[in-house]
């Protein structure tokens, strides 16, 4: 063990999400130990009644969960003011996730009035969006939940002082790998698999199940081809846009991805879902 | 005597953010609520307009520990719409991904979180220091909890496995032969902690005895599903009338709605499914349920009815595990939902903290126009309040009231409930302002 002198000071929070990320850290036992060995883990809620001052300094703030209210911009601010690094820890941190996926279409005082018949509850509640919208983040392991190995290659790197190596295939070069059958092609299904970041190993098209999307876009996703390839097929545009609205929505409607997005009526927003029918 | 309002600032284990607040003056306990600080992520909404096919994948986002849960409730919910029934091999697998679920959950709750209370201990890892060997078994249990998840759901969290209509494929033979082996191991660690688990003595709190509900199984078997809803002091319903019995309230002081049955808050979970079914129960759960469970329960039993779960389940597993290395070919999912017109379908389920329920609406395109998930957690929100008032109340009644008891016996109260697990062994921060 290190003397704890050297050890990285270390924090690991939680915002609004299912807590999945926490939890598949925890899950892992071997990597828990071994990363418990390297750095010191002041904060984790989850797992330890041990928790860091407010004010303490930190070298690396893990982060899970999407921002939706207030109170919780206000906080992350503070955490990365008084943390070196910071790290958007699964989906929900890194691109908004399932909480964000009717992002900008529905007002917040409807989602309210709707849910608990009264607009004016929980004043400080806003639209879920990512870690990015409100402070700078220096590393991202995307995934719902996050694949471990590559947490443990992110916080590898980190602790030997390196950049983390970045990702950028899609989850169809893992999926030939795979050897899976097509969906698109086999089957007429919505996939997201040429647009989305690989690293799952394209565990739901191994299971049958088209690709939703869940670990966010690639640097450059082929939109074109994309769709080319989905109207050969016989499927509708609408559908993979209702497809990756799901977990990533901010990230398409603001539009730093893909131009042909602009267009409200595009993404599909406020239409019926046209699902897998041509 | 001073006015006084307890405040207990920050709780642990109910999916992220809540806290409690007491307040009470010369004239006794004026109020007590669970608040719940939860961000809202307005799930009902967001599924609206969705295709159905899609909720189980959207749904077991709700909570990363229930994933397994979530997933096959809502799956039974659309398949009820649709009039579906799933081959016997199909619900074999499914059972059997939710008794991993619930080995996973009892075993964590026991060991990590619920047993440092009654040995002293501030949390698992002081614990281990004096009981390495209950620790490392428990953690060992917990393991095969999740495998199981893995090697049926595809994931240990959010399962990919489980679709409408079936499975998106049958585990491998192989991978079943070397989970029979795991589980069967951890069945026999479970059974070498027996011991220990009766060990662990209730302190009195003053609790009165709880309403329970929970599922009655069809059958003569100790089960996680039923066509009836069996409640303290009540005739058996069916499931369909739930909504007529059970009313859901929002409460300004939290996120999460609070529930009533009958009028009365109630509780649900294993000591419900225990107390109410546990007759059922055969082999070293019987005999468990005999040795650890006295004729009066109070809410803190529900640990003990854990065990006698996690035990069940285990046995259950050891069976299925088994029985299902070998068999016919799964029947296919279905690609294509067969929507007409307007459709509603339901489902109930027991799930580790309880009785978990699935609501939606779909239309002809196969649309959601409707969804409510009324989980566990939000139905025990107001019988939690209930044993808090009767805890302080006992609490104000001693001569000598010293916080730190009192902070205790609060912290055990709301472990008992196993709320959802965004949760540390050490639960609250609770303040007395005078």
């Amino acid at each position: 063990m290190m003397p704890a002198s050297e050890r990285l000071k270390v924090g690991i929070f939680s915002f609004t999400g299912c807590a999945g990320d926490q939890l598949a850290i925890l899950n892992d036992t071997d990597v828990l130990l071994a990363l418990a060995g390297r750095v010191d883990i002041c904060s984790f809620i989850m797992a330890s009644s041990q928790t860091c001052g407010e004010d303490e300094p930190l070298d690396l703030a893990i982060v899970e969960g999407s921002i939706c209210s207030e109170k919780e911009v206000e906080a992350l601010k503070k955490l990365r003011a008084r943390s070196k690094k910071l790290m958007a820890l699964g989906t929900c941190a890194v691109w908004g996730g399932l909480p964000a996926m009717n992002a900008r279409t529905i007002p917040i005082h409807e989602l309210k009035q709707e849910v608990y018949g009264d607009s004016t509850v929980f004043p400080d509640a806003r639209e879920a969006e990512p870690l990015s919208h409100f402070v700078e983040v220096d590393y991202a392991v995307t995934g719902c939940p996050i694949e471990m190995d590559e947490f443990t290659h992110v916080m590898a790197a980190i602790l030997n002082g390196v950049q983390p190596f970045r990702q950028d295939a899609s989850v169809c070069s893992e999926c030939r790998i795979a050897e899976n059958q097509c969906l698109v092609q086999a089957k007429q299904q919505v996939c997201c698999g040429p647009i989305t970041l690989a690293g799952c190993k394209a565990r739901c098209i191994h299971f049958g199940q088209p690709c939703y999307g869940c670990r966010g876009p690639v640097e450059d996703p082929a939109y074109g081809a994309t769709t080319q390839l989905f109207s050969e097929h016989g499927l509708d545009k609408g559908a993979v846009i209702e497809q990756i609205r799901r977990f990533t929505a901010p990230a398409w409607v603001e539009n730093r991805l893909i131009p042909h997005f602009q267009d409200p009526q595009h993404m599909g927003l406020g239409q019926k879902p046209e699902g897998e029918r041509s | 005597m001073n006015r006084e309002t307890i405040t207990i600032d920050h709780l642990y284990r109910v999916e992220g953010h809540g806290g409690i607040t007491v307040a009470v003056d010369e004239t006794g306990i004026q109020s007590c609520q669970m608040e719940i600080f939860e961000g809202a992520r307005f799930y009902e909404v967001l599924l609206k307009g969705k295709l159905a096919k899609d909720a189980p994948g959207i749904v077991c986002r709700v909570c990363s520990i229930c994933s397994a849960g979530h997933t096959l409730g809502s799956v039974m919910a659309l398949e009820n719409a649709l009039g579906i029934s799933v081959s016997q091999g199909v619900a074999q697998f499914r059972a059997l991904l939710n008794l991993g679920q619930f080995i996973e959950s009892h075993a964590l709750h026991l060991f990590a979180l619920a047993a440092p209370d009654y040995l002293g201990d501030a949390s698992i890892l002081d614990m281990a220091a004096r009981f390495p060997e209950q620790v490392h078994k428990g953690l060992e249990i917990k393991r095969v909890g999740n495998l199981i998840q893995e090697v049926v759901g595809g994931r240990a969290i959010h399962p990919v496995n489980i679709v409408v209509g079936g499975l998106g494929r049958r585990p491998a033979k192989q991978a079943m032969q070397a989970l029979h082996a795991s589980v069967q191991n951890a069945l026999d660690l479970a059974l070498s902690l027996q011991g220990f688990i009766a060990s662990l003595e209730n302190p009195s709190m003053g609790l009165q005895p709880p309403i329970l509900v929970a599922l009655r199984p069809d059958g003569d078997h100790y089960a996680l599903q039923g066509s009836h809803l069996a409640a303290t002091g009540h005739a058996d319903i069916p499931v369909e009338q739930f909504y007529a019995r059970v009313n859901e309230k929002v409460v300004r002081h939290s996120t999460a709605k609070q529930s009533t049955y009958a009028k009365q808050p109630f509780m649900v979970g294993a000591l419900a499914r225990v107390v109410h079914n546990g007759e059922r129960l055969k082999g070293e759960a019987a005999k468990l349920r005999d040795a650890l469970l006295p004729v009066d329960v109070s809410t803190l039993h529900n640990n003990a009815a854990q065990f006698i779960e996690l035990i069940w389940a285990l046995e259950e597993a050891v069976v299925l595990t088994e029985q299902l290395q070998d068999g016919p070919e799964l029947t296919a999912p279905m690609t294509a939902l067969g929507f007409e017109g307007e459709q509603t379908g339901l489902s109930a389920l027991e799930v580790p903290r309880g009785t978990l329920y699935h609501l939606y609406g779909v239309d002809g395109d196969g649309v959601l126009t409707q969804a409510d998930i009324i989980t566990p957690t939000a139905q025990n929100l107001a019988h939690v309040e209930r044993d808090f008032a009767h805890g302080v109340g006992h609490w104000l009644a001693q001569a000598q009231r010293q916080q730190e008891t009192l902070r205790l016996h609060l912290e055990m109260i709301a472990r008992a409930y196993d709320p959802c697990i965004s949760c540390s062994t050490h639960l609250v921060d609770l303040t007395v302002h005078t």
